[in-house]
């Protein structure tokens, strides 16, 4: 009958006692070298690193930086921070409660690529290493001698285990590849920071602001990147940058904060995001920043359908489009076959209204399926949907959606009075008619939020979450499954439906191209999933990244081109190997997926609450 | 059939005859050619432990999945404190018959708590718009869930864990969670199915005493085990299935005594027990 044992035996795990770097430098030179690379970056950047301004961003000035040398200077005072923490100076030791050495090695690798990345594209560009001034060898040279120094650090081996000697070859070659594998992830593995102590709740909030800050302004950047080269570095540094304050205990730290002030996180994050327009000049940005919120929002109600409840509805995008015609055909334009002109709430009650309707009507039918039959039904009514509008023009339709000509010319919105088509002068900044918008749209995100954070948190969330775990038992639980799953489904349709109607008068136009299941440009089904599994799924925040980085990827890398697809499949892929429970994981999920790291008891962070503020 | 399969003429006097709770008549099912359950009666009555024993494969699953909804099945009627049982499982769970299942079946990405909480819905009203608008019910009511389900953590014993995923509990603890999650929806009757499997003796003792605690708080229950010590230390009244039919009912003596009963544990096919023709006279249709 005893079932709880004692563990099999297993080989005894070969434990090296003595901690050494991955390269064999002694441990003192080799910390000099991280944190004096490291020092040697940052003045790099103040000189010039090529002689002609040919290639972007001006890097021919001294005295200061410009472009990519911006984001070297990040990493390398980074580098320079971490590693001073690494020798146990007072006020640099507070950065890294997580321990210096994982977020050195990380942050002397942002700075590393993003140099060496910079370096490379001068030479390819301009034709030649001739094309690199001093500036630029000091800088390959320190980043590299900083990298080199961090990788020989010492770490604590990992538990690898003996190789058969009467193993095959190919299966020896592949325990060692693993061996090594194993070796090199704990050569960047930090352990998990200790609790912080508590903070007086001013200075926590005071944390939480500065992060947002940091937030907002590492997206104002990202959304201003004006060519390929700026982007990628951003990414790079962004992404191993992220990577150093994590394994440092950073973002686990205020991610503490953040949970203990949920509200004051969600009001920091929502003002910071309603900053954005302020930082921006013109319109260009604005116009980026509403579509990166429309398609996060339409993301974060299908985060509902597909998080919570576990509905895979590979349709979704029919419901902004069923909103967006329904409000555009009340909106007065010339090309709606009714001769309405509804003010802002009547408008939006009939988009989102019409997408409820929408959504009840699919759902009744298809939500009796399970699993993978719901996904092709709903896959095929958001493709209906779209035949069905492009199809309504009056020939081989009823006169209804002007076909694939669309509803054009939607006059734009008048909320009390307040035209969101023209400027209007703020505290002596000029708010244009996409930054009108972007407000209009941040309300709604906020409604959304509170929609998804209370619903989720309520007898209703848990019979959705129940569903998804285990359909049958929470059916043997009471649990009225279909209707607790039509719930979910028309929910999020009408959420979809109230960002709709801001998208059908944001575009001037609706037509049925718009709303495809997979397109180039997002929002679309596809694209719309991604973004719920990229950013995290059962999340706030983790759809909201994801909708922005998948906007921001596209639209700045052109030189993707017809490739844009495929990179993202590819990217996906990657993704599910090695994070599959997103970027901003649920606490749920982060177990799902990682339990075997975790010793049994150990409560992993806290969920990551909204860092961008978008 | 012809075996007159119930023997409950001798019924111990200590069995308190309490009022029926559940009663299910000629409860038959067929997949296809299949029959998992033939025509097989059973009454649990309030303030009684009942156990279901019988071989692997006998049907006793498939019995309490035609109880409680998840199956409906092909003849036969099963009534709860004398009303028909709806045929969907959540409807019988509304009803007061709640249940655990063989292979544990929790919400594993769930907390201990909110697999509780879960099991308070039938109980509990709020809505979407309840939840969405927060208003005072909602936080009386989700304070009242929230109380009484730490109640019954404290009840099994898993209060401490209430905050763990329950994925991570060890196998007893999460029969145990099964259970506390089925008595949230405040049922009349219980339907454990093998609530010890894969328990040790000590667990095995901690689950019989939760059982009678059970019963004290005026659950009757009905349960499926294999262990028989658990299953005779425990009940009142214990019925055997054997190929889908009811061998024999009684106390836990006239069960132990009952040779049909043994020769059917130990494989052989005892002379005109249920099955035994069947098994003999493969293609004869019989006549009844
Ligand atoms: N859904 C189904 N479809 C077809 N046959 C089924 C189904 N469910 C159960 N059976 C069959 O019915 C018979 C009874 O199965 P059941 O699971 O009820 O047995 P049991 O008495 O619970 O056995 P155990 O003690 O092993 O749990 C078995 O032969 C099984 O294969
Ligand atoms: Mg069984």
């Amino acid at each position: 009958m005893t079932t709880q044992n004692t563990a099999a035996d297993t080989p005894t795990p070969k434990h090296d006692h003595t901690p050494t770097g991955l390269i064999a430098i002694p441990e003192g030179p080799a910390r000099a070298m991280a944190t004096g690379g490291g020092i040697l970056t940052i003045i790099s950047t103040f000189m010039a690193w090529t002689w002609t301004s040919a290639f972007p961003g001006d890097l021919t000035v001294y005295g200061y930086p410009g472009g990519l040398q911006v984001l070297v200077l990040i990493a390398g005072i980074l580098t320079t921070l971490f590693g001073l923490a690494g020798y146990g100076i007072k006020g640099a030791r507070t950065l890294a409660p997580g321990g210096a050495d994982a977020a050195l090695k990380y942050a002397s690798l942002a700075a590393f690529t993003t140099t060496w990345y910079t370096i490379i594209s001068i030479s390819y560009q301009l034709g030649g290493l001739a094309n690199l001034d001093p500036g630029g060898w000091v800088a390959a040279i320190a980043t590299l001698a900083s990298f080199t120094g961090a990788l020989a650090l010492p770490f604590v081996r990992p538990h690898t285990y003996a190789i058969d000697p009467e193993d095959t070859g190919s299966e020896q070659f592949k325990h060692r590849l693993r061996n090594g594998l194993v070796i090199f992830k704990g050569a960047f593995a930090a352990e998990a920071p200790p609790t912080p102590r508590k903070l007086p709740g001013y200075l926590e909030i005071l944390v939480i602001i500065a992060a947002l800050a940091v937030g907002l302004l590492v997206f104002t950047y990202g959304i201003g990147t004006e060519y390929d080269e700026l982007f990628i570095g951003f990414l790079v540094t962004v992404a191993f940058s992220f990577a150093a304050l994590t394994k440092a205990g950073l973002v686990a730290r205020v991610s503490t904060y953040t949970a203990r002030h949920r509200n004051v996180t969600l009001a920091g994050a929502f003002a910071a995001a309603a900053a954005f327009p302020f930082t921006q000049s013109d319109d260009q940005y604005a116009t980026i920043g509403v579509y990166i919120l429309i398609f996060a929002t339409v993301a974060l109600g299908l985060n509902i359908v597909v998080g919570l409840a576990g509905l895979l509805d590979l349709g979704y995008v029919a419901f902004l489009g069923v909103g967006a015609y329904a409000a555009s055909m009340v909106s007065g334009s010339p090309s709606s076959p009714f001769d309405v002109h509804l003010p802002f709430w009547g408008a939006i009650l009939v988009g989102a209204g019409a997408s409820l309707i929408f959504g009840v009507l699919i759902g009744a039918p298809t939500l009796r399926l399970r699993g993978d039959y719901l996904a092709i039904v709903t896959l095929g009514f958001g493709e209906i949907f779209r035949l069905v509008a492009m199809n309504s023009d009056g020939t081989s339709g009823p006169d209804i959606t002007n076909g694939s000509n669309g509803i054009s010319s939607i006059p734009n919105l008048k909320i009390l009075g307040f035209d969101l088509g023209a400027e209007h002068t703020i505290l002596g900044f000029t708010i244009g008619r996409f930054a009108n918008y972007f407000f209009l749209m941040l309300l709604i995100t906020f409604v959304v939020v509170l929609v998804f954070r209370r619903s989720e948190n309520s007898r209703i969330g848990r019979a959705w979450v129940a569903i998804r775990e285990d359909e049958t038992a929470a059916l043997a639980m009471g649990i009225n499954g279909f209707r607790v799953k039509l719930i979910a489904f028309a929910l999020g349709a009408t959420l979809a439906g109230l960002a709709g109607t801001v998208q059908a008068h944001v575009t001037y136009t609706v037509t049925p191209e718009q709303y495809q299941f997979a397109n180039t440009v997002p929002p679309n089904s596809a694209f719309l999933l991604a973004a719920v599994v990229l950013g995290g799924m059962g999340t706030i925040s983790g759809p909201l990244v994801g909708a922005a980085l998948l906007y921001l990827i596209p639209s700045k890398l052109s030189f993707l081109g017809d490739y844009q697809l495929f990179a993202f499949g590819l990217a996906l892929v990657l993704l599910m190997r090695f994070r599959p429970e997103g970027l901003i994981p649920n606490r749920r999920r982060q177990l799902e997926f990682h339990e075997a790291d975790l010793a049994p008891g150990d409560t992993p962070p806290p969920t990551v609450l909204s860092k961008t503020g978008a | 059939m012809t075996t007159d399969t119930t023997t409950n003429k001798d019924r111990p006097a200590a069995t308190p005859a309490g009022e029926t709770v559940l009663d299910a008549k000629g409860v038959t099912m067929r997949f296809g050619g299949l029959t998992a359950v033939h025509s097989v009666d059973l009454t649990v009555n309030s303030g009684e432990i009942v156990g279901l024993i019988g071989p692997n494969g006998a049907g006793k699953t498939t019995f309490f999945n035609c109880l409680t909804g998840l199956y409906i099945p092909t003849e036969g009627e099963v009534r709860y404190k004398g009303t028909v049982l709806p045929s969907k499982s959540f409807k019988v769970t509304a009803a007061g018959v709640a249940r655990t299942f063989q292979n544990i079946r929790l919400f594993a990405n769930m907390t201990v708590l909110e697999n509780v909480l879960v099991g308070r819905h039938t109980r509990t009203k709020e809505g979407l718009w309840s939840a969405l608008l927060r208003g005072p019910g909602f936080h009386k009511a989700e304070a009242k869930s929230k109380a009484r389900a730490l109640e019954l953590l404290e009840f099994v014993g898993l209060a401490e864990k209430a905050d763990h995923l329950s994925r991570n509990l060890p196998y007893g603890e999460q029969r145990k969670l099964e259970i506390a999650r089925a008595l949230a929806s405040e049922p009349g009757l219980l339907l454990l199915d093998e609530p010890t499997a894969g328990m040790n003796p000590q667990e095995t003792r901690a689950t019989e005493e939760l059982v009678f605690a059970i019963r004290d708080m005026g659950i009757a229950v009905l349960v499926i085990e294999h262990d028989m010590r658990f299953i005779f230390n425990l009940c009142d009244r214990v019925a055997v299935l054997v190929q889908g039919e009811k061998l024999v009912e009684g106390d836990s003596e006239t069960v132990q005594q009952d040779d049909r009963v043994i020769a059917a544990y130990l494989g052989e096919p005892f002379e005109g027990a249920p099955g035994s023709t069947e098994a003999d006279a493969t293609g004869n249709e019989e006549n009844s």
